[in-house]
């Protein structure tokens, strides 16, 4: 009884532990005892006249958003922990899954830093101007687009390529097109209702940089699809194929969406000087924007039965 | 249907390129119709310049063996029914072309109609 007890303490130790000296973790670590001493040091500057319980409650709660914390920094750094696993759900044969496994590693440690940054961004005394949603959602855009910008190099001599057509439509499930389309579009009705009405300028401008975080992923999306390819066989094909709609849909659609809902959420907020419903719509697109990134925080890879990669050429 | 270019031999890359797209639609392979990669996915894939491959393009088009559509992006164009006056033009030249061939080597008539009746098959 006693062995079977240690083995299974020992297994959970096992598992934990090479994920605590990762890297990524100690990244992770690093990361979130800065964002506690921020949030600390903040809150202690106008704090002065707290009586001994608010203290107590205060640093009850900071414990307990702490733990949270490192709770979902280490799933998020325990990446490279499933991502062959992943990978094995995925594909056939090994050449694609050690591809796949390489581009998971790569995006999901992307999406973590630049997610991490932009909530030490928003620790750092940018709460009264944005919120947490925003930093974090901009800050996994931006690093999954710079995850996504690297090419081949060009070769000398012969060289060779299939005469084939990829397009973003190609490799994007109807599903997050019509979730982008209907973000960037509501983006634009809020710009014009916001110009008609006379709303703050504020209010315009997080719906035009709704817009505009549409739009540069979408350019992105493009240079995905379009990436140059040269001739390769069935198995790799297939792998990069699977590693563009990964990239395109889980990796750049879906933060651009949860994005722009949050960017669209403040704009409707900003709205309610000329619009009494602009706070509900805002709070309703907020939940709607928290709910995609909770529904894809790593990478929405546990929905790969529901929601498989999709890849069809024009 | 694979595409290859070299870029250390004579002929210009863009020729190269024009030439198998050209006979890729002249054998059947690539249908009336059928899309053609953007010149920034063929270039990026080939690692080219994107003038080479628009280059390429462009003389295909003059060739009337493709159509650009704007955002629906270059197509295979329709074939004629009746060969237009340079496409009869051009094939009096390649006729030249084969009847000096033919002389240099000492084939006669007979002989270059066969190889063309075997070549018209086989293509």
């Amino acid at each position: 009884m006693r062995q079977s007890s240690d083995s299974s303490h020992g297994s959970v130790w096992d598992s934990v532990w090479p994920r605590l000296t990762h890297p990524a973790a100690r990244a992770a670590i690093a990361g979130i005892v800065f964002l506690s001493l921020a949030v600390v040091a903040r809150s202690g500057g106008d704090g002065g006249g707290r009586t001994p319980l608010e203290i107590v409650l205060l640093l009850a709660i900071l414990g307990v958003v702490v733990l949270g914390l490192i709770g979902i920094a280490l799933t998020l750094a325990g990446f490279d922990a499933d991502a062959g696993e992943i990978a094995d759900r995925l594909a056939d044969d090994p050449i694609q899954r050690r591809l796949l496994t390489r581009w998971l590693e790569r995006a999901r440690w992307a999406r973590f830093v630049g997610g991490l940054s932009g909530c030490i961004v928003w620790a750092l005394g940018f709460q009264t101007n944005f919120d947490l949603l925003v930093c974090g959602s901009v800050g996994i855009c931006v690093a999954a687009v710079l995850a996504e910008s690297h090419h081949l190099r060009r070769p000398n001599g012969p060289r060779a390529a299939r005469l084939e057509v990829r397009t973003v439509a190609g490799y994007l499930a109807v599903g997050d097109r019509r979730w982008m389309v209907a973000v960037a579009g509501s983006a634009g009705v809020v710009v014009v209702v916001g110009l008609v009405l006379g709303a703050s300028q504020s209010s315009i401008s997080w719906a035009i940089a709704a817009l505009v975080t549409i739009g540069l992923v979408h350019l992105a999306q493009r240079r995905v699809a379009s990436r140059g390819r040269p001739a390769v066989n069935e198995s790799l094909r297939r792998a990069d194929d699977l590693a563009r709609s990964l990239a395109i849909g889980r990796g750049l659609a879906r933060p651009a969406t949860y994005a722009g809902l949050a960017m669209l959420a403040r704009s409707l907020f900003e709205l309610r000087s000329v619009l009494a419903a602009g706070p509900f719509l805002g709070i309703v697109a907020w939940f709607c924007g928290a709910g995609l990134w909770w529904r894809n925080r790593r990478l929405g890879l546990g929905h790969l039965a529901d929601e498989p990669p999709q890849v069809a050429y024009a | 249907m694979i595409l290859s270019v070299d870029s250390t031999r004579a002929l210009p890359v863009y020729e190269q390129v024009r030439d198998q797209i050209r006979r890729m639609v002249s054998t059947g392979t690539l249908a009336p119709g059928a899309r053609l990669p953007t010149i920034r996915q063929l270039a990026a894939d080939l690692g080219l310049a994107k003038g080479t491959i628009e280059r390429a393009y462009e003389l295909l088009e003059s060739d009337r063996l493709i159509e650009r559509r704007g955002r629906n992006g270059t197509v295979v164009a329709d074939r004629p029914d009746v060969p237009t006056a340079s496409a009869v033009r051009e094939l009096g030249d390649a006729a030249e072309r084969l009847v000096v061939v033919a002389r240099q080597v000492g084939a006669d008539e007979e002989a270059v109609v066969a190889a063309l009746r075997q070549a018209w098959a086989t293509l």
